[in-house]
């Protein structure tokens, strides 16, 4: 029995291919790239070369095809919603009812083209997560917004805030998994009875978790004060991005895919 | 009345990238009154074995019975909880309630019982653990670390467990203050069945009947502590192993029956004496 899940959305799966060596700059402007373009998109029939695409990119990080679908979990009920709200409500020309609802062709072509788009968002997404330790993402992250440093952008700053919360997540996870495990020994049943019941039963879990998280934070902060962070400023880097052949290549097939799928819109 | 465990192996996020093997094969049983110390490295699989005992965690393979109550049948969980009590460690980390009374009385209101007798329960623990009675009406968070940890114990004391799990109950605390906890388990002792989980054995001298070795997710050793005293692996535990060891060799002959300081330093002097 497991009370929550270990590979889901977001979780680093480590295995060696050829998606995960690549640099993760290059992954991260990939992934915003295909995303930009994949929403702009709005011919159901352009999604498709979007499905084929990612479907080898898994293919090649050797991701089981079980936690790629496992991925989807969290967002079933937002998809399902979406893809209700849109066959039933939007204007067109009626291809039958069911009672006082009317289901257009419009709607379902909608419905698809939504559903598709946030299937893909998270497929897209997840392989970034799934093929890029949270370290390395970080890292790319702020290397990518030096580029904005004449806005005055903190891009250690924020790079190292990003880090800390996902470096947490999973110590978040098995904290709450821990106190789950001494309350219900102590006879709590979570998530059982009514509405508040339900939401009562969770105050043994959620008041200790909280206390435990800001201990862990001021823990962090003076680990860290103690080795003398002090932000940005004057850090030099153990190990250096560097884009290397393979690098450009990832870049310019995405780039090319991108440029003939722009192109078969326009013809 | 007993815990029965048979060949039972657990992996965790079985079918996953990251499944792993935490314990493999595991069998054995305790009787009621028997007293138990679990050893091992960090990483053993000592944690997750006193998991499986209170339906926690399911065995992948094989069976946990606890009074003939079977983990894996989902109806018995809530009465298999209250057969075994867990403290797990650190168990202070858990409160959450305003008063010490109520942090206590948490355990004994799920049993689902009425007013008078969660509050009788609620005294006799605390006078079980050593507590004065005024500490009741103060904030668990403004205890001190040995206080805390006795609250928690009497919070699940209190649910009247016929089989008492702690997961590494010393952790944490300064030598008078294990000293002290181990005083008090040892007072236990004949009310309950003791199950103790520790990665070093001072703290059991005296306490156990029965001792397990638990290395890599596999039983080393298992069985009463006289029997398994000369377990090579166990002895790196033992206090003074060296010193006995090192007399041995010179052709010294000990009769050990217990892991207790007191009788080994007995027995050192019987050999010296009596050589």
């Amino acid at each position: 029995m497991s009370y929550f899940p270990n590979v889901g959305m977001g979780t680093f799966i480590p295995v060696d291919s050829i998606v995960h060596r690549i640099d993760p700059r290059v992954k991260i402007v990939s992934v915003l790239l295909l995303l930009v373009f994949l929403f702009v998109s709005k011919n159901l029939l352009h999604l498709m070369p979007y499905m084929v695409f990612t479907g080898i990119l898994f293919y090649l990080s050797k991701i089981p095809i079980k936690a790629v679908l496992k991925g989807l979990k969290p967002i079933l009920f937002l998809l399902l919603f979406a893809f209700l709200f849109q066959i039933f409500f939007t204007p067109g020309t009626v291809w039958f009812k069911i009672g006082f609802l009317a289901v257009t062709k419009e709607g379902v072509n909608m419905a698809l083209l939504i559903g598709l788009r946030l299937v893909l968002l998270v497929f897209l997404t997840n392989l970034l997560t799934f093929t890029t330790s949270p370290v390395s993402i970080t890292d790319g992250m702020e290397e990518l917004l030096k580029f904005f440093k004449f806005l005055k952008v903190p891009s250690h700053e924020i790079a190292m805030t990003m880090s800390i919360s996902l470096r947490f997540i999973p110590t978040l996870f098995e904290e709450a998994e821990r106190i789950m495990k001494a309350q219900m020994a102590r006879g709590a049943e979570f998530g059982t009875g009514r509405f508040l019941e339900r939401i009562r039963s969770y105050i043994p879990l959620v008041i200790p978790l909280f206390i435990g998280v800001f201990r862990k934070a001021e823990e962090l902060a003076i680990a860290m004060e103690s080795r003398c962070y002090k932000g940005g400023e004057g850090r030099t880097r153990l190990k250096k991005l560097k884009l290397e052949a393979r690098d450009y290549i990832a870049m310019v097939i995405v780039i090319l895919f991108l440029v003939a799928n722009v192109m078969w819109g326009w013809f | 009345m007993a815990i029965e465990v048979k060949n039972v192996s657990f992996f965790y996020s079985i079918g996953t990238p990251f499944e792993k093997k935490a314990l493999e094969n595991i069998s054995f049983s305790l009787e009621m009154g028997e007293n138990m110390g679990i050893l091992g490295p960090t990483g053993s699989g000592k944690s997750t074995l006193i998991q499986l005992l209170n339906a926690l965690l399911i065995p992948t393979k094989g069976e946990v019975l606890i009074d003939g109550l079977n983990t894996r049948e989902r109806k018995n969980g809530s009465k298999i909880r209250e057969l075994v009590g867990v403290v797990f460690q650190y168990p202070e980390n858990q409160f959450f309630e305003d008063t010490v009374y109520e942090e206590i009385a948490f355990g004994a209101k799920n049993l689902r019982l009425s007013k008078e007798e969660v509050d009788r329960r609620v005294r006799e623990a605390i006078a079980v653990v050593g507590l004065p009675e005024a500490i009741l009406d103060k904030s668990p968070f403004e205890l001190s670390g040995g206080e805390k940890r006795k609250v928690a114990i009497a919070s699940i004391l209190v649910r009247k467990p016929k089989y008492l799990v702690f997961d590494e109950p010393f952790a944490g605390m300064d030598y008078p203050g294990t000293e002290a906890l181990v005083k008090f388990l040892k007072s236990l002792r004949g009310t309950v069945s003791l199950i103790v989980v520790t990665h070093t054995l001072d703290e059991l001298l005296g306490l156990v009947d029965k001792i397990m070795f638990l290395d890599n997710g596999k039983m080393k050793a298992f069985g009463p502590v006289k029997d398994i005293i000369h377990f090579e692996e166990l002895r790196k535990y033992v206090p003074l192993a060296e010193l006995i060891s090192l007399l041995e060799q010179k052709g010294l002959n000990f009769q050990l029956n217990t892991f207790e300081l007191d009788h080994l330093e007995e027995e050192i002097v019987r050999n010296v004496l009596f050589s």
